[in-house]
């Protein structure tokens, strides 16, 4: 048998993309479309005292002008939020379209829809918006104080929940009892995604067969629709198909139900024609959903020999104005539940603020709590380590989980099913030669070099996840995947996945999970993906779910696949079932070589001339995969920074990461998304970070501001692995998506600090610019 | 953003007090004033015309001259709209006698919102002290002709 499966096969869809001939939802035109531009508010809060259309209405090319108070005469809903953090959570309404209130700047207040693009932004600017303008808070830490303005009437202090995991008690008792505490007050930073293709949708309604057809850049498709469909509009699924084509990346930003959606959708419905609109790139600065945004207070306790006692951890999470769709889980089920990391922590306590600010909403971004999680732990790691004068992998490894000690329970509610946290870290330690670089280090400083070393030790559960614990933290929504295998007459095969392709190679990953399944070239294989008229049903991608869910789901199929194609093989080798076994690639009689391939089987489903009594025609399965736990995939960072005393300016000189994601199926592809995220994680650790001023105003709203890594900008990455299968599901997989941005972000900020601590120094607030660094060094 | 500096102008602050409030003047000092239009007593509408960076915006403005003490302060308060977003001022204007002439300080604080503040913040503060001052400038040359034309 063909072994497809581990090797690095170059990725299937990169024809297309790299030849420019990928279709994204803007390439799609339409007969008789129109394009909208949406209006929205440059206060960050406002009331809104009166819109006057009829300029922009009498603008050549305009077909309409739609203001948030159409959108709600007509019955449409406000967008829902997909899941409920505690009890009490306040969800204050989140109009499509704002009605008397705008509450962030780019807040849609109307749309203008037009012949053509140009016709309709021009027509925008002759909407005259008449707004009071009222006092806004950005900082989620002022937004609870009393007095604070009030982004919804019905939250009061702007506080949406207050969420909290641990025995506190137990908690505040060993912090009591400890020799020593660490204490660090930790602000990380609010993110812009930046995807490379801007959202986009398109509404199409077929009046005379009330069909409607949404093109979406979303991460989720079946997701939008049903959200959109059951909550916002109120329209029956089965006369809508959303798809979603070439996604251009996503990060999370493309997980959530936008209000554009159903801009695009309810317009077409009104007009009766194809509505697109696409974000600007400015646009995409001020509404895509922003990432991160905790600040927070963490306090881990140690006896006399460096042993954690326990860790508490205070949160206050900026959900922004209003709830996105998965914004309450970010800073509590997938940041809390992670702040054991690999560590045995006889007791932690969580606690977080969930708050309102006039800002843009807040959700998940690449990692997901995950990152804040672990920027915390990392950093009291190393911090600890230096207060107590114990070298930072020498403290690590004093605490960590023991590899015998699985399946492992924390004290807040996960069971990892497996690790091996000494192994990466020896592994990640010898690749950079650790010990070298602590004698530099060393050598360094006499000569008045500032070189240091940070390490990154990782836990991340994804694979997100068992619907029944999905259920029971508040998701609204089950948390399986579907996938459905077509096994064609001449034993070609077409995959359909309810996982969604937007950068990951999927048609290439599960091309060869199947190839490698039924005895065929993964050319044989075409992944269909992100359209709810040919999927069964999807949960979408994110949370590293697609190989360890939606691939899980497509190894059941071919399982059911493979059953039935034993029976067939059967009949016609005139063999006993139990004898038929599969083979390098084929159904075999044991102990034989007579042998079927999956063409000669699948004529026979379809022409099934000769064909066993009591069998269905055709060859076709279906399946849903629920997993029994989260996968956890883990790992050691560790890097090398160089720092420019003059200038303050951070040089990357080794990066070396060990991943275990578990058994890879396309290494190179692994590889590929280890590096996106290191580059993300390292972004945010030195350049990035969304700013506003006072008054609630986005100024790093481009490029030129807000500084995502170029290339020349990191170093040269040294990724490798340990690999310790998930036992729990069939190719023994965990995820790969996420580790990078979940790992490094802490990993270089612990070498920056490193580098400077015998100065004095304990913490320096990313992102660690040259100013930030150079005012730290300079006590300035 | 704060506003905040001081200029000399060479007349006795009870000579300059009507120029300072006198709409023709300010319709000149004003940086890219067009259309200066007066729709009440000491309340005025005007077009702005401001370029930033690679940013070129025009802004309905409208102003007023508030809390006005003679020849010693008043408060000039001005917002406006246009399709680079939103722009508003206060600035509180003193007059302080010295040797015959006059320091103008003024003390306040502008905001502006949409695309200007997303893409060229850190160029606001900048233009909007390099404006402030070609308007003083400008001022200054004014006073200088009026008193010269009225001597003469």
């Amino acid at each position: 048998m063909a072994n497809y499966i581990g090797s690095s096969l170059k990725r299937k869809e990169d024809r297309r993309f790299i030849t420019g001939k990928g279709t994204y939802t803007d390439d799609i035109v339409l007969p008789n479309m129109t394009y909208a531009y949406i209006v929205r508010s440059p206060h960050a809060h406002a009331r809104i005292k009166a819109i006057h259309t009829d300029k922009a209405l009498a603008h050549p090319g305009v077909v309409a002008v739609f203001t948030g108070k159409d959108l709600q005469d007509d019955g449409v809903n406000p967008l829902p939020t997909g899941w409920q953090i505690t009890d009490s959570m306040i969800e204050p309404p989140h109009p499509v379209v704002a009605v008397d209130r705008v509450r962030y700047v780019g807040d849609p207040v109307a749309v203008v829809v037009a012949e053509s693009r140009a016709a309709a932004k021009d027509a925008a600017e002759l909407v005259e918006v008449d707004y009071e303008v009222l006092p806004a808070v950005v900082d989620a830490t002022k937004a609870i104080e009393d007095g604070a303005p009030l982004v919804h009437d019905e939250a009061p202090n702007n506080l949406s929940f207050t969420w909290e995991l641990g025995d506190k008690a137990a908690t505040d008792e060993a912090l009591s009892k400890a020799a020593h505490i660490t204490r660090l007050e930790i602000i990380n930073q609010r993110l812009i995604p930046n995807a490379m293709e801007p959202r986009s949708a398109i509404g199409d309604y077929h009046p005379a067969r009330d069909e409607l057809t949404l093109y979406t850049s979303s991460q989720n498709p079946h997701l939008i629709r049903l959200l959109m469909c059951a909550f916002v509009l109120g329209i029956p699924e089965h006369k809508v198909r959303v798809i979603s084509p070439d996604v251009g990346g996503g990060f999370g930003s493309k997980i959530f139900h936008y209000p554009e959606e159903v801009i695009v959708s309810w317009s077409s419905r009104k007009l009766g024609r194809p509505v697109k609109w696409t974000a600007e790139r400015s646009e995409s600065f001020l509404t895509d959903a922003h990432g991160r945004d905790h600040y927070t207070v963490a306090e881990m306790g140690m006896d006399e020999d460096g042993t954690i006692l326990a860790l508490r951890v205070n949160t206050i999470a900026n959900l922004g104005a209003y709830l996105s769709t998965f914004a309450g889980g970010i800073p509590t089920w997938l940041y809390g539940t992670l702040l054991a990391g690999q560590y045995k922590y006889p007791h932690i306590y969580v606690q977080t603020k969930g708050v309102f600010t006039h800002t843009t909403p807040v959700d998940a971004y690449r990692g997901a709590g995950r990152p804040e999680a672990t920027f915390v732990l990392e950093r009291l790691m190393d911090t600890a380590a230096r207060e107590l004068g114990m070298d930072p992998a020498e403290f690590r490894r004093k605490n960590f989980i023991p590899a015998d000690a699985f399946p492992y329970e924390t004290p807040v509610v996960l069971t990892y099913d497996s690790g091996n946290y000494e192994g990466s870290l020896e592994k990640a330690m010898q690749l950079i030669d650790y010990k070298k670089w602590r004698e530099e280090q060393a050598k360094a400083r006499n000569q008045g070099r500032l070189i240091g070393i940070g390490i990154s030790c990782y836990i991340e559960a994804c694979g997100i996840a068992p619907s029944k614990v999905a259920g029971a933290i508040g998701v609204r929504a089950g948390l399986y995947e579907g996938a459905s295998i077509r096994v064609h007459p001449t034993g070609q095969v077409t995959v359909y996945t309810g996982a969604h392709s937007h950068g990951q190679g999927h048609e290439t990953t599960f091309a060869q999970i199947v190839a490698d399944g039924l005895g065929i070239s993964p050319d044989n294989v075409e992944v269909v993906h992100g359209d709810t008229a040919q999927i069964p049903f999807g949960m979408g991608t994110y949370g590293s779910r697609s190989l360890a869910v939606g691939g899980s789901a497509i190894w059941r199929a071919v399982e059911k696949i493979r059953e039935k194609a034993k029976k067939i093989a059967a009949h016609k080798l005139e063999a006993s079932e139990d004898d038929i076994v599969f083979e390098d690639g084929k159904w075999v009689v044991k102990g034989t070589d007579r042998a079927l391939t999956l063409g000669e089987i699948a004529l026979t489903a379809y022409v099934p001339h000769d064909y066993p009594e009591g069998l269905e025609p055709g060859l076709e399965e279906n399946s849903f995969y629920d997993p029994s736990n989260f996968t956890f995939p883990f790992g050691t960072h560790i890097s090398v920074v160089e720092i420019d005393p003059e200038t303050g300016k951070v040089q990357i000189l080794r990066y070396v990461a060990v991943d275990d994601v578990g058994n890879v199926i396309n290494p190179m592809i692994v590889e590929g998304q280890v590096h996106g995220g290191l580059a993300q994680g390292i972004g945010q650790a030195l350049w990035e970070g969304a700013v506003y001023d006072e008054n609630g105003q986005l100024l790093t709203g481009s490029m030129m501001d807000y500084a995502i890594p170029k290339a020349d900008d990191l170093p040269h990455f040294e990724v490798d692995r340990t690999v310790t299968p998930c036992p729990h599901n069939p190719l023994g997989v965990k995820g790969a998506g996420e580790t990078g941005t979940i790992a490094s972000t802490a990993c270089i900020a612990n070498a920056v600090v490193d580098a400077v601590s015998h100065l004095g120094i304990k913490d320096i607030p990313m992102p660690l610019t040259p100013e930030r660094v150079w005012r730290a060094i300079h006590g300035k | 953003m704060k506003i905040q500096g001081d200029v000399v102008l060479p007349a006795a602050p009870e000579k300059l007090w009507e120029l300072l409030l006198d709409p023709q003047i300010i319709a000149e000092i004003l940086p890219g004033c067009k259309d200066l239009k007066q729709t009440g007593p000491d309340h005025y509408e005007a077009v702005i015309e401001a370029k930033i960076g690679p940013i070129s915006s025009r802004y309905q403005t409208r102003f007023s001259l508030l809390d006005q003490k003679p020849y010693e302060s008043y408060r000039l308060h001005i917002e406006g709209e246009g399709k680079g977003g939103f722009v508003r001022g206060d600035a509180a204007i003193r007059l302080i006698p010295e040797n015959g002439q006059t320091r103008l300080v003024y003390e306040g604080e502008g905001n502006v919102g949409g695309m200007i503040a997303r893409i060229g913040q850190r160029l606001v503060e900048a233009a909007a002290k390099m404006l402030i001052q070609r308007g003083f400038d400008d001022l200054r040359k004014k006073v200088e002709e009026r008193l010269h034309s009225k001597s003469t």
